[in-house]
């Protein structure tokens, strides 16, 4: 008898495919997204449109461990594209929160489904921290882009961004899976792909 | 070796494809059994019901028993079913799992835990068993349809299962592909496998099947021997909405190729010193398009056919100015037409439907081309495509032979002026394509250039007036009814002898 | 069995753990200050990396792209001090950064096959169930590209998704987009899965990884090429 709980080939198969498209839609809708310091003025465009791919994903998914593994995945494939390692990192904890808040509706609860979207978003914002939280992070930056561009950085980033871009991030997720939700009944629940 | 005991299955969600009610059989170990019929009787899910995708990868409601060398498969998982029944599938891109041949050779073997000499030995027997030694170590993506097929088999057989099922194998492919495919299969039921293979396409498999059984609406309608099918005429098929089964048999068309009632010898749509020049990655240059002169006449039905990689699809696409490094001039009505304008100018509909429909239902996606929409014309041609009940249906939820006449009716109702069309019948059955060819005759009287890329010969005997053959990239002979070099013995003849040279060799290995 | 080793070693072949390698070396980058004749000759390492590899016109794409992106911040660097020209100028000098590691990355992508990945990850000891994800993307992204494409042909077809139009309604337009694009990927995904699935996939028995990957002397080579890289970028 199959254990219905256990994760199986099917369904690491169908993380693989929404990691990939999700890091498609990604590359799409922000080239520049991939830039880790840049990228956070980013996440409002990236967060919408990976809203209804991620809504789609969370209709497949039915069991523990599938959004941490997708999350962590694309975690490891941003470190290893230039950023940090502590980013993969923070997306493995955003996902598995995310995973944990989405089992508490046993993944058929719409809200949690997008309460989880919103706090996996969050990790977008990790490049940026060392910013703020790493000592020395500015000077090496100093020396790797040049004096002018700390400088017009800095004026962009004072510490008191870092909530301004939470809830930036946050309120992209919302329209992003209210997006995903219409376009769920527009197109994807009508043609059977959900 | 399988035995449906009143079998039903009903999808559980209601877009897939038709269940199937009260199905019983019993197949013999060594048999070859076919199943045809409409779109939409059901044939595939019995294919699903036999390599258990249906009950454990498409949900839905299972009753009955379904029995494989006598035991009950209802309950065992698919890793267990796939040890017994190799699955081929229709399309060859989706059916792979690695990106290399040698990869994709050994993958069902490696899935089984097998030690890895096991493998290259099991691996080793496949390949020198369908001749594929040539196709070692290369990019799956860059082998033609044909050889493609050759490889799934090969995969599957490595596996050493006692039974194949094959859901239309042959719809990608042209004739040589088709005929290498025959060679396979014969070569399957000559080592005693089962056989249970799907087909629109009869006529490559009347010297292997053992039985036929005929499906309609989710149930057996008929079950016919090797003879006894053989002994329907050709009317009473035809009306049961199968295609041929021996090329003989084309001759009986009358064909509904009306001669051409808008008669423009005259105007024509030129292509002078068209070249498309491929740097290919790992091949380097080569011309892959080279049209020192084509007129192509106005208001006929176009045919355009060749071997795989001839440059048919690149014609296409330089027409429709899809192309972008075409060289060359495109002349309609002897203005030269730039390229940007010849994409507003034309409509492509592309093999693989599924990159074409944007739409949330069937209707807006008709809208979606027109321009001032007409809607007397509108429902006409829902009509014609059989498509009016689902107006409302989203495009995506339909079959896929619906998917592509909602395809063909977008081109329709867009009033371009070049129409282009890759292989629109090769998923539809013989009702469909003639009705298909009546639809594509009107659309010819109001569009410039109407031009069908195909393999399908009953299709191009039914309505095609003009056949361009292309050959490496050259355009290698016009033929036009017109002018009477378009008969039928001609187009069985060269179809039947549209060669490259890869599938000469494997010929020869036989 | 020897002709299916042949066949496959011929021409330049590097380990999938050396690539890797190289890409990781070149993760430092983004976020350190290297200097330019460092940049070029990694950008140079990689370009010839790529036309061992028979990708000879991306190679020159992306050496090009580089060497223009260089020259504007160099030479323009010089006579624009101020104004906003300055940002657009720091801002190439950013992007030139990430040439290296996008073309490693397509040297990865363009010359891994899954088989030779799955050989190699298993060997590494990634745990079995983060494997299977990874190759289904490795394996996705050409099919991803090809899709596209037409999705992009039948737009323009169309009409849709591009001109004056389609920038007066983004929604409009991504919904254009993303639909189709996120259905047939959805589909192939399942066909895909449909097949392996027929073929044993998920047995609970360990998967056998017959491809056969090692270390041979251009790994040696590529590897210490990477690692003086490494240590000129972190130092």
């Amino acid at each position: 008898m199959k254990n219905k709980n256990r994760i199986q080939a099917k369904d690491l198969i169908t993380v693989g495919i929404f990691t990939a498209i999700m890091m498609v839609v990604r590359i799409i809708s922000s080239f520049l997204g991939v830039i880790p310091i840049v990228n956070a003025i980013i996440t409002v465009p990236v967060c919408i449109a990976v809203g209804p791919v991620y809504m789609l994903f969370l209709t497949k998914v039915k069991k523990m461990w599938m959004i941490t593994i997708m999350a962590g995945i694309t975690g490891i494939f941003m470190s290893v594209f230039g950023w940090a390692w502590f980013c993969a990192a923070i997306a493995l904890v955003c996902g598995l929160i995310a995973d944990f808040i989405t089992k508490l509706g046993n993944y058929q609860s719409y809200k949690l489904g997008l309460a989880g979207y919103c706090v996996y978003s969050l990790w977008w914002i990790a490049p940026v921290l060392p910013v703020w939280f790493q000592p020395g992070f500015l000077d090496n930056m100093r020396e790797s882009m040049g004096a002018e561009f700390v400088q017009a950085y800095s004026t962009l980033m004072p510490i008191w961004m870092l909530p301004v871009l939470i809830v930036v991030t946050i309120i992209s997720a919302l329209i992003g899976g209210l997006l995903g939700k219409r376009m769920m009944k527009k197109h994807f629940v009508r043609s059977g792909i959900a | 070796m399988i035995c449906f005991q009143d079998v039903s299955f009903q999808y559980e969600a209601q877009k897939e494809k038709a269940g199937v009610t009260n199905i019983n059989f019993t197949i013999k170990p060594g048999e070859f059994v076919l199943f045809c019929g409409l779109s939409g009787s059901g044939k595939s899910t019995i294919s699903r019901l036999i390599n258990g995708l249906a009950s454990n990868f498409y949900e839905g409601r299972l009753a009955g028993e379904i029995l494989l060398a006598g035991k009950d498969i209802k309950n065992k998982p698919l890793y267990e079913i796939s040890q017994s029944v190799a699955s081929v599938f229709q399309n060859p891109r989706s059916q792979f799992f690695a990106t290399d041949t040698n990869g994709e050779l050994a993958f069902g073997c490696e899935n089984m835990g097998l030690p890895v000499n096991e493998i290259d030995e099991r691996v080793e027997e496949a390949v020198s068993f369908f001749h594929v030694e040539n196709l070692l170590g290369r990019n799956l993506f860059c082998l033609s349809g044909g050889e493609k097929q050759r490889i799934a088999c090969a995969s599957s057989y490595s596996m050493d299962p006692d039974i194949f099922v094959l859901d239309e194998p042959s719809s990608n492919l042209d004739y040589r592909s088709i005929e290498d495919l025959k060679i396979v299969l014969t070569k399957i039921k000559e080592q005693g496998k089962t056989v249970v293979i799907i087909e629109h396409r009869l006529y490559y498999l009347m010297d292997l099947v053992d039985r036929v059984f005929y499906m309609e609406d989710g149930s057996i309608k008929e079950e016919f021997s090797n003879a006894q099918f053989r002994r329907l005429n050709y009317a009473t098929r035809s009306k049961m909405g199968l295609r041929i089964i021996n090329f003989n048999e084309l001759y009986e068309y009358q064909g509904n190729c009306k001669a051409c009632s808008v008669s423009s010898g005259q105007q024509q749509f030129e292509l002078e010193n068209v070249s498309v020049t491929h740097k290919n990655e790992s091949r380097g240059k080569r011309k892959v398009l080279n049209i020192p002169r084509l007129a192509l006449p106005q208001h006929e039905i176009i045919a355009l056919i060749g071997h795989n990689g001839a440059g048919k699809s690149t014609l296409a696409r330089t027409i429709c100015g899809l192309q972008k490094h075409a060289k060359g001039t495109v002349r309609i009505e002897r203005d030269a037409v730039a390229r940007k304008k010849r994409i507003h100018k034309s409509y492509l509909v592309m093999q693989d439907v599924n990159h074409q429909l944007f739409t949330e239902n069937v209707k807006e996606e008709l809208i979606l081309g027109m321009k001032n929409p007409d809607y007397d014309k509108f429902n006409q041609i829902l009509e014609k495509m059989d498509l009016s009940q689902y107006q409302e249906q989203h495009p995506m939820a339909l079959s896929g032979g619906q998917k592509q006449r909602v395809a063909i009716a977008a081109a329709m109702t867009s009033g371009k002026e070049v129409i282009i069309l890759d292989e629109p019948t090769s998923g539809l059955d013989y009702r469909q394509m003639v009705n298909f060819s009546e639809l594509l005759q009107e659309v010819s009287d109001t569009s410039k250039i109407t031009m069908v890329i195909t393999h399908d010969i009953e299709f191009i005997i039914n309505c095609c007036t003009v056949v361009v053959k292309m050959e490496a990239g050259n355009v290698a002979e016009v033929y036009s009814k017109r002018d009477g070099t378009l008969t039928t013995e001609h187009i069985i003849d060269v179809i039947q002898n549209l060669e490259d040279n890869e599938s000469l060799k494997y010929r020869r290995k036989g | 069995m020897e002709q299916r080793k042949e066949k496959t070693k011929k021409g330049f072949w590097l380990d999938p753990r050396s690539k890797l390698l190289i890409i990781l070396s070149m993760n430092g980058l983004v976020v350190t200050g290297v200097e330019n004749w460092v940049l070029s000759l990694i950008v140079v390492f990689l370009g010839v990396l790529l036309m061992l590899s028979k990708y000879v016109r991306s190679a020159v794409k992306f050496m090009l792209t580089f060497a223009v992106l260089l020259f504007i911040e160099i030479i323009v660097w010089h006579y624009v001090t101020t104004g906003p020209m300055v940002y657009i100028i720091v801002f190439t000098g950013l992007v030139k950064k990430f040439i290296p590691a996008i073309m490693s990355a397509m040297v990865f992508i363009y010359t891994t096959t899954v088989s030779e990945l799955a050989s190699a990850l298993a060997r590494m000891h990634v745990p079995e169930k983060m494997i299977l994800p990874i190759l289904v993307i490795l394996r996705f992204f050409p099919t991803v590209q090809e899709e596209w494409d037409c999705i992009k042909d039948a737009m323009k077809m169309r009409g849709i998704g591009n001109g004056v139009k389609s920038v007066l309604s983004p929604m409009r337009s991504m919904e254009y987009t993303l639909v189709p694009l996120i259905s047939t990927s959805v589909k192939t995904g399942e066909e895909l899965s449909a097949s392996a699935l027929t073929r044993g996939l998920g047995a609970p028995v360990k998967r056998t990884n017959s491809c056969q990957v090692g270390f041979s002397w251009p790994d040696f080579l590529v590897i210490a090429v990477a690692a003086v890289f490494f240590v000129l970028i972190t130092f």
